[in-house]
């Protein structure tokens, strides 16, 4: 499936602008991104409920523009499920196939199939409104599943539902569609479940795509700013670029702390003097008291010293999380050994080189 | 606040122990026992009396006339006829006037809302007025302009009539219910294949089917009791309504006319009791939050072509209907001298009294039911009362009655014995104030609902008596709900035509009474320049409510 220059305007705002998506054939991709992106409405226009104002839409290789929604080859889970009340589950799940003339025989059979790949086997004669949620979220996945879509879209299917029953349909989800081979569309603002289930994640921010990558590659080599500050947590720090010498960037922190960070093929590259925003992981960074030479991080030469002052603490039982501060900005910083008694006053962040990312300020 | 639908409010039974606490505190608080003697006073002597008449007033002779006589068994046939036909079709046709009105691509959507809502803010007859004068023997369309010789009067004009006149009571219902559907089930059924008409048969219809039975008993209710139209168009085909009315008329019969009244209670009773207490569990409620910017389904363009066309046909009848009332009104005699005139207006206006003693009972009845219905409201739901189930179901009763059979009963309650008081005008404006009452006191039961008790149990902390907590707390903050019941019980009562026209008497007569006689004898010009005063004296105090509450508050959806 391809979405070319897709763009839908509400009166001036753009609720999706220019976007550009392709997906592979048994892909699962997430789109992600804060509430209000154009998340919802992007998969709308593929299932065809809202017509794009510019852009197409292509599955193999066919453009969906003039296809009304019924003829689409695509299927959607809807957030509150939409099921019809006034029908038992069987009704639900065998609806779709009435339209496609499959024989009656043929139909029972694929309902009772779907019905036993999603253990709904004693649920057929209930009505929606004596199931629970997960049952009901279910079932809304049957009715879509069985009517052989060559794309599932699917917005926050999950989120109605509690935190343990998430975790939960989040695997038995990912588990089926890799069983099914079926390509699917999945929109979350959740980014642990972006992060655990998608093959490819779009992040999206007021209407555009800001990256279109891996998870760990998402997580790893944030394409911007945005991307580095919303997925997963990040420190972002004023600086000034000094010199960019043989795959080394020197910069400078706002109060005149020297920091080297590997130059990235992926990332910015910055020209001397430019204003530059450094992001570094809690996790990247090492505390030790500033007096002590700093541990085993510091395999000299590629591995920065930035002196700050620890000035909150936070026990989190697996890490121990310690808001410390730098050049007048706040850093998080996450150490994992917890046995010991932590540290505390001044001290010296210790953080490789190659574990620094580079963005523009603007 | 809905026009047609006074829902009796739930009213919890007080558990056993409480009601001698109950009579306590009644005895401490007499200005609480006072008010609440005197509202089930006027509960008891003008509902439930008069009720228990009209079932006491009929012997074992009366009743064994009535299922032995061959004609009598004629006029219940007719009547069931009516109602199915009228019911069916009045029903449908509100169905598809609300399913167009849904959708969000059909123009001119608030000029049809209001078209719709006319005819139950004009008195019901006006219809049957208007096919008198455009399809009768004299009528414009048929004998002026086609030279047919038609004759409208029986079972195919009443039908027409009665579809036009209650199809709004089952848009009114049913836009509600309409509305209610969550658009993305619609969009569920595109997605999973079906097109409009498969949308539309599997899961539109379907799901309204709860609301289509409400409405469908609702309208049944107004069609059965209906007893202008047929009075005027039904000719020798007699219904229930109009053979009791002819039993009190011709032979002073009230023995009969009250086995009538029996026989026309029970349908109506069944229907009110149905549409209460059965199917209001069983909507399906599909609002959700969650997928609220996902806009309706388009409607393919055949298809709203197809419903634009039939909400234009409809509403140019509408229209046609009042130009008629309208010109019939302006014109020296109808079907014979076409000559423009306003004499049949000064008649009216100037000369007759019926159009000012309209106006003037029904402002007084509107005063009287919200004084009444914000009163009983407040204190049947917040004192503590001995009873106030019982009383709650009689502030609501009158709504389920057919207008004739409370004008019969009042007939036989008030004509003799202990409150002879027919022939005065007092009856009159009673009869309307208690015949609105079930609505004024719906709203005013809302209105305390979102008040909440915690307001009023303050101010009683405080040390304020019952009447004071009212006066100073209360009404201040139910004064949307007492100009509603106002402004309702006014247009009701000055288009009311079945019950009182038992009750008036010369020195008290009302234009819509008079509208029925000067039809009768085909003085067409005096009826209906009476009819458009009516109308226009009913607009005209909807527009100042309008300007009264700011367009904050709807009555009748306007
Ligand atoms: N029918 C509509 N009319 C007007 N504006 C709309 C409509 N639908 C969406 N929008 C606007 O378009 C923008 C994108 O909305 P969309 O529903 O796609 O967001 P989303 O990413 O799904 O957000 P959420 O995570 O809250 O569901 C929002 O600013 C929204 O207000
Ligand atoms: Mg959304």
């Amino acid at each position: 499936m391809t979405l070319r220059g897709l763009t839908k305007r509400y009166g001036d705002d753009h609720a999706v602008r220019d976007l550009d998506l392709e997906v592979s054939e048994g892909e699962f991709v997430c789109l992600l991104g804060p509430s209000g992106c154009g998340k919802t409405t992007t998969l709308r226009m593929v299932a065809g409920f809202v017509e794009p104002d510019a852009g197409s839409v292509v599955i193999d290789g066919r453009d969906l523009s003039s296809v009304p929604p019924h003829r689409r080859p695509t299927s959607i889970v809807f957030q509150d499920y939409a099921l019809f009340p006034h029908m038992t589950v069987l009704k639900n799940i065998g609806y779709g196939l009435r339209t496609q003339r499959v024989p009656d025989t043929e139909a029972r059979r694929r309902v009772g199939a779907m019905l036993e790949l999603l253990g709904l086997e004693n649920l057929g004669d209930r009505y929606p409104n004596q199931l629970s949620g997960g049952q009901q979220q279910r079932v809304a996945l049957a009715r879509s599943l069985v009517t052989e879509p060559k794309v599932l879209l699917m917005d926050e299917p999950l989120s109605n539902l509690d935190a343990k029953m998430r975790i939960r349909l989040r695997t038995e989800l990912r588990q089926l569609q890799k069983r099914l081979g079926l390509t699917t569309v999945y929109v979350t603002h959740d980014q642990e479940e972006a992060l655990s289930m998608a093959d490819r994640i779009a992040v999206m921010d007021r209407g555009e795509l800001q990256q279109y990558a891996t998870p760990h590659e998402l997580y790893h080599h944030p394409a911007n700013r945005f991307v580095a500050d919303f997925i997963g947590l990040n420190n972002l720090l004023p600086a000034r670029c000094d010199l960019v010498r043989g795959g080394e960037v020197l910069l400078r922190l706002d109060d005149g702390q020297a920091v080297t960070a590997a130059e990235d093929a992926r990332g910015h590259v910055p020209a001397p003097g430019d204003r530059v925003l450094l992001s570094m992981r809690p996790e990247d960074l090492t505390p030790a008291p500033r007096d002590e030479p700093a541990g085993a991080a510091g395999s000299a030469g590629s591995a920065n010293r930035i002196s700050g002052k620890v000035v909150g603490h936070q026990f989190l039982g697996a890490l121990s999380r310690y808001l410390v501060r730098v050049a007048d900005q706040d850093v998080l910083v996450d150490e994992y050994d917890t046995t010991g008694p932590g540290t505390a006053g001044e001290i010296t962040l210790t953080v490789p080189a190659s574990r620094i990312r580079i963005f523009p300020d603007s | 606040m809905t026009a047609v639908a006074p829902r009796p409010p739930r009213v919890r039974p007080a558990p056993p122990g409480r009601a001698s606490r109950a009579a306590r505190r009644l005895v401490r608080e007499p200005v609480t026992l006072a008010v609440t003697l005197f509202i089930a006073a006027v509960l008891i002597v003008f509902v439930l009396w008069p009720t228990v008449n009209v079932f006491l007033r009929p012997d074992a002779e009366h009743w064994s006339r009535f299922l032995g006589s061959a004609r009598m068994w004629d006029v219940a046939r007719n009547t069931a006829v009516m109602t199915l036909l009228s019911t069916v079709s009045a029903t449908a046709l509100g169905f598809l006037f609300a399913y167009a009105l849904s959708r969000p691509d059909i123009p001119g959507k608030p000029f049809f809302r209001i078209m719709s809502v006319l005819p139950l803010v004009s008195p019901p007859f006006v219809i049957g007025l208007s096919l008198i004068l455009l399809f009768g023997r004299r009528g414009l369309v048929t004998y002026e302009l086609l030279g047919l010789n038609l004759d409208v009067y029986g079972l195919p004009g009443l039908w027409a009539v009665q579809t036009m006149a209650y199809y709004p009571v089952a848009v009114l219902v049913l836009t509600g219910v309409l509305r209610r559907q969550s658009p993305a089930l619609e969009w569920a059924g595109r997605d999973l294949g079906h097109g409009w008409w498969g949308i539309f048969r599997t899961v539109t219809l379907p799901l309204a089917v709860p609301g289509l039975a409400s409405a469908g008993l609702l309208v049944g209710m107004y069609v059965l009791a209906d007893f202008g139209n047929p009075l005027l168009v039904a000719g020798s085909y007699r219904v229930l309504a109009v053979e009791a009315y002819h039993q009190v008329v011709g032979t002073f019969d009230l023995g009969m006319a009250a086995v009538l009244c029996v026989a026309l209670l029970v349908p109506t009773g069944l229907f009110f009791w149905l549409q209460r207490a059965w199917l209001e569990r069983r909507s399906y409620v599909t609002v959700t939050g969650k997928e609220s910017t996902l806009d309706p389904v388009p409607t393919p363009a055949p298809v709203r072509g197809t419903l634009f066309g039939l909400l234009c046909v409809v509403s140019g009848f509408m229209l046609l209907t009042y130009a008629s009332v309208f010109a019939g009104a302006l014109t020296k005699t109808w079907g014979v001298n076409w000559t423009l005139t306003l004499q049949h207006f000064e008649y009216t206006l100037l000369r007759a009294g019926d159009l000012t003693n309209s106006t003037l009972y029904a402002v007084v009845a509107g005063f009287a039911c919200a004084v009444f219905a914000v009163l009983a409201a407040f204190f049947i739901q917040r004192r503590p009362l001995v009873g106030r189930g019982a009383m709650d179901m009689l502030a609501v009763l009158p709504g389920a009655l057919p207008g004739t059979m409370i004008g019969i009963a009042w007939l036989i309650t008030f004509h003799t014995g202990p409150l002879a008081i027919t022939g005065t005008a007092l009856i009159v404006v009673l009869m309307m104030t208690v015949r609105t009452l079930p609505v004024g006191y719906r709203s005013g039961v809302s209105a305390l609902q979102q008040i909440g008790p915690s307001l009023d149990e303050s101010a009683q902390d405080l040390g304020s008596g019952s009447l004071r907590t009212f006066r100073t707390v209360m009404l201040p903050l139910m004064r949307t709900a007492f100009t509603a019941a106002f402004i309702y019980a006014f247009v009701k009562s000055i288009n009311t035509l079945s019950a009182v026209i038992f009750l008036v008497s010369p020195g008290s007569q009302l234009a819509s009474v008079s509208i029925m006689g000067l039809a009768e004898h085909g003085y067409w010009g005096e009826a209906t320049a009476l009819a458009a005063g009516l109308m226009l004296v009913t607009f005209a105090a909807l527009a100042l409510f309008r300007l009264l509450t700011g367009g904050r508050v709807k009555l009748f959806e306007l």
